[in-house]
């Protein structure tokens, strides 16, 4: 499936480009351009299934681009995707041969839906009620094999009440990325922090303590804790797809940006204890 | 002290609604609305059967996750374009919603972006909505020409 997307703005194409990912077109070969004379210069050539495209852009609005297509004979599919989806608007697009108006804000679904009303086929699945399937695993039998083997006495690990991602208290976060997409993060009470840190290397636990005092892990330990951020990636990861991780910061705020994406996220909460050290509450969440 | 109906423009509550909570963002009325400081305006104008623009002022913590959850990545990993563009983009989603109730037909136009402090009461303002977006200041200006 060829796929083009015009629009003038690089973040609307990227997050267009990604919610077609997300509905379930993975599989699509996708081709964009900034305006409609690029982008009808490339449908000439190329020849897709389909395009999308803005209504306002510059050198060649929408409406002109499905006018040119339509006169050209375009085999593909259109639709238009905007912020200015007026009854008017929604009229000309259509008499000018657009099969779908796409209102933004927009969906997985309601792009799903739209690319179902003309023939494509998602290839993962039909999406229901705007839930999009996640490509990890979050579980505590997850969290238990990314660290499993690693600690020298066995870790206990059981379900716990869920954190409160707004206020986590003082703790240490991370955040993982799959193909430069946040993907998810990791929450851990800063007390299980500096244990399972200083239990891979076993920094005596006097000293975890008093880092854990001092509300800062730094040197050693905070080089343990990037790994043992690092071993968690392989809880988020399945069928092969591992994230890697991309930012580690300790503090008692976690980022607008996280407590967000957490709504978004499947997420299992549990309590482990590092014999020999302490334990904390742990919060895995993954999209 | 401001009066509270000066600070509830119930539509704009609504457009912030429907333009944020998709980002599964949460909005609420604000209680007081914090002036003066520079903010990140975004501004959309709007020509024909109206004539003015949209403006939507909000600080850096806030556009900083809005649009690292547009753009699916660490906000501190986008460029300043990136940013400004998705930015951008916020405003055109918010005039979109406003532009169903003005005459037809009326076009928008590239959003614009810029550091600026919100005007208290700038000239041609028709509706003036605040509200908190996960707790973060927001305000969306209708102004006439």
């Amino acid at each position: 499936m060829n796929v083009v997307i015009a629009d003038d703005s690089r973040a609307m194409r990227m997050i267009v480009r990604k919610t077609i990912r997300e509905a379930g077109y993975g599989h699509a070969d996708i081709r964009e351009a900034e305006d409609g004379a690029i982008a009808l210069e490339l449908i000439r050539t190329w020849s897709p299934d389909l395009l999308m495209t803005d209504w306002n852009m510059p050198n060649m609005g929408g409406l002109e681009l499905l006018q040119a297509l339509q006169k050209d004979g375009f085999g593909g599919a259109s639709g238009v995707v905007s912020s200015a989806a007026t009854v008017e608007m929604r009229s000309a697009a259509n008499e000018a041969g657009a099969r779908f108006v796409i209102q933004k804000p927009f969906t997985a679904h309601s792009f799903q839906q739209a690319l179902m009303s003309v023939g494509f086929k998602p290839a993962n699945g039909v999406i229901s009620g705007g839930a999009t399937k996640g490509a990890f695993t979050v579980n505590v039998d997850g969290i238990r094999g990314s660290l499993a083997g690693v600690y020298k006495r066995p870790l206990e690990i059981s379900e716990s009440e869920p954190m409160d991602v707004r206020n986590p208290g003082l703790s240490a976060f991370a955040v993982y990325e799959l193909n430069g997409n946040a993907q998810g993060f990791v929450i851990m009470e800063l007390p299980l922090a500096a244990s399972l840190a200083g239990g891979l290397s076993l920094i005596p636990p006097a000293r975890v303590e008093a880092a854990v005092k001092s509300g800062a892990l730094e040197g050693e330990l905070l080089g343990n804790l990037n790994e043992a951020f690092n071993l968690m990636c392989r809880a988020t990861g399945a069928g092969g797809k591992a994230a890697t991780l991309k930012k580690v910061e300790i503090g008692t705020e976690i980022p607008l940006f996280l407590r967000a994406l957490s709504r978004k996220c499947r997420r299992c909460d549990v309590r482990i204890t590092v014999p020999g050290y302490s334990a904390g509450r742990l919060c895995l969440a993954a999209k | 002290m401001v009066r509270l109906d000066t600070l509830i423009d119930a539509g704009l509550i609504r457009v912030a609604r429907s333009v944020f909570e998709p980002l599964d963002l949460e909005v609420e009325l604000p209680r007081h609305v914090p002036h003066g400081e520079e903010d990140w305006m975004s501004s959309v104008r709007l020509s024909g059967g109206f004539e003015g623009r949209v403006e939507v002022y909000a600080g850096n913590v806030l556009m900083d996750a809005v649009c690292g959850l547009m753009l699916g990545r660490l906000p501190d990993s986008l460029s300043d374009s990136e940013r400004e563009d998705a930015w951008g983009e916020i405003a055109n989603l918010i005039a979109g919603f406003v532009l169903q109730d003005l005459p037809e037909p009326t076009a928008l136009a590239h959003p614009q972006v810029a550091r600026a402090v919100r005007p208290e009461r700038p000239e041609g303002l028709l509706r003036c909505g605040h509200a908190l977006v996960e707790g973060e200041p927001i305000s969306i200006l209708l102004l006439q020409n």
